[in-house]
């Protein structure tokens, strides 16, 4: 019984851990990103999008990246059409 | 008795309570969202108290409702507002913008009420640590109202360099050229402050008036 519980509180405690789990990650280098809005449009752009888990801008390296949930995908089109419907510019993506 | 307030504080107190009455996500002084975005903004300065709202259904224009208090007349100017961004630099590390701006209303002065708007350009160029900016507008609302061209320019500059979601703060100056005013040059020092989706810039102009503008995005 006492090995259940264990089981059992394990289970629990890496439940969020599995929540959080994220899949592959987009780099995606803008050209444009100068200034916190331009990172907060790319935040609202890209995080209602179905399947992305997370939206990072650093607006020193100028890389937008898009963390995938596990087992989704978003197409390079739509990340273009996405960055160009916020106003900047594609330079380049890449998938890890 | 009830002291009277002025309109034009009035006009500041309700851009303010319009503003916090959204539950907001927030804001550049653009005249141009990305699209979908929806941007709140007040500005007042020495001249008038403006709120606006705009829609920016692509990341090239704009449209919304907007309000204007003309401190010299008393006059008010409200009614739609359309902006284009022309063209846009998307640099490396910097980005330029021109966007001609316009608007369509009814002039009031003391309950006669006609036809009025403006329209203008608008030109800045910015990168993390520099900014500039032009506008200029011609506003066509009646002698009583508003009848006159207006320009001014700002320069900026980071005094440090922040990440996406810091606060980022702009030392600026702004000159104020309003040919038919008693005073038509005008300098005012003002802080920019934004984080996120707000906006907030404050200043005192060489004649001692204030400027306050904020801004929020949706």
């Amino acid at each position: 019984m006492k090995k259940l519980f264990t089981l059992a509180a394990l289970l629990m405690l890496s439940t969020p851990a599995l929540a959080t789990h994220k899949g592959p990650h987009i780099l995606v280098s803008v050209n444009g990103l100068v200034c916190d809005f331009c990172a907060v449009s790319m935040n609202k752009t890209f995080s209602k999008k179905a399947g992305v888990a997370e939206v990072d801008v650093n607006l020193t390296t100028k890389i937008v990246r898009i963390d995938m949930k596990p087992g989704a995908d978003i197409g390079d089109d739509e990340i273009r059409k996405g960055i160009t419907d916020a106003g900047f510019d594609v330079v380049s993506i890449k998938r890890n | 008795m009830p002291i009277p307030m002025p309109r034009s504080i009035c006009s500041v107190l309700s851009a303010l309570a319009f503003l916090c009455a959204f539950p907001p996500h927030a804001a550049d002084a653009r005249p141009v969202s990305y699209a979908g975005g929806w941007m709140l903004m007040a500005n007042n300065d020495m001249f008038e108290n403006t709120l606006s709202a705009m829609y920016s259904p692509k990341a090239t224009y704009s449209i919304g409702p907007f309000i204007s208090h003309y401190r010299d007349t008393d006059g008010e100017l409200a009614g739609m507002q359309f902006n284009w961004l022309a063209k846009r630099w998307n640099n490396p590390d910097s980005q330029g913008n021109i966007y001609f701006l316009s608007g369509l209303g009814i002039a009031n002065d003391d309950g006669e009420a006609r036809a009025g708007g403006y329209a203008g350009i608008e030109a800045d160029w910015e990168d993390r640590r520099y900014y500039v900016s032009y506008e200029n507008r011609y506003t066509a609302a009646g002698e009583d109202v508003k009848q006159e061209f207006q320009q001014k320019a700002r320069i900026g500059i980071a005094p440090y360099v922040a990440e996406a979601g810091s606060l980022h703060s702009w030392l600026m100056l702004q000159v104020d050229h309003n040919p038919e005013d008693r005073d038509p040059w005008t300098v005012t020092p003002l802080l920019r402050v934004f984080k996120g989706d707000y906006l907030a810039e404050a200043g005192i102009s060489d004649s001692g008036r204030f400027l306050f503008n904020l801004a929020i995005t949706y």
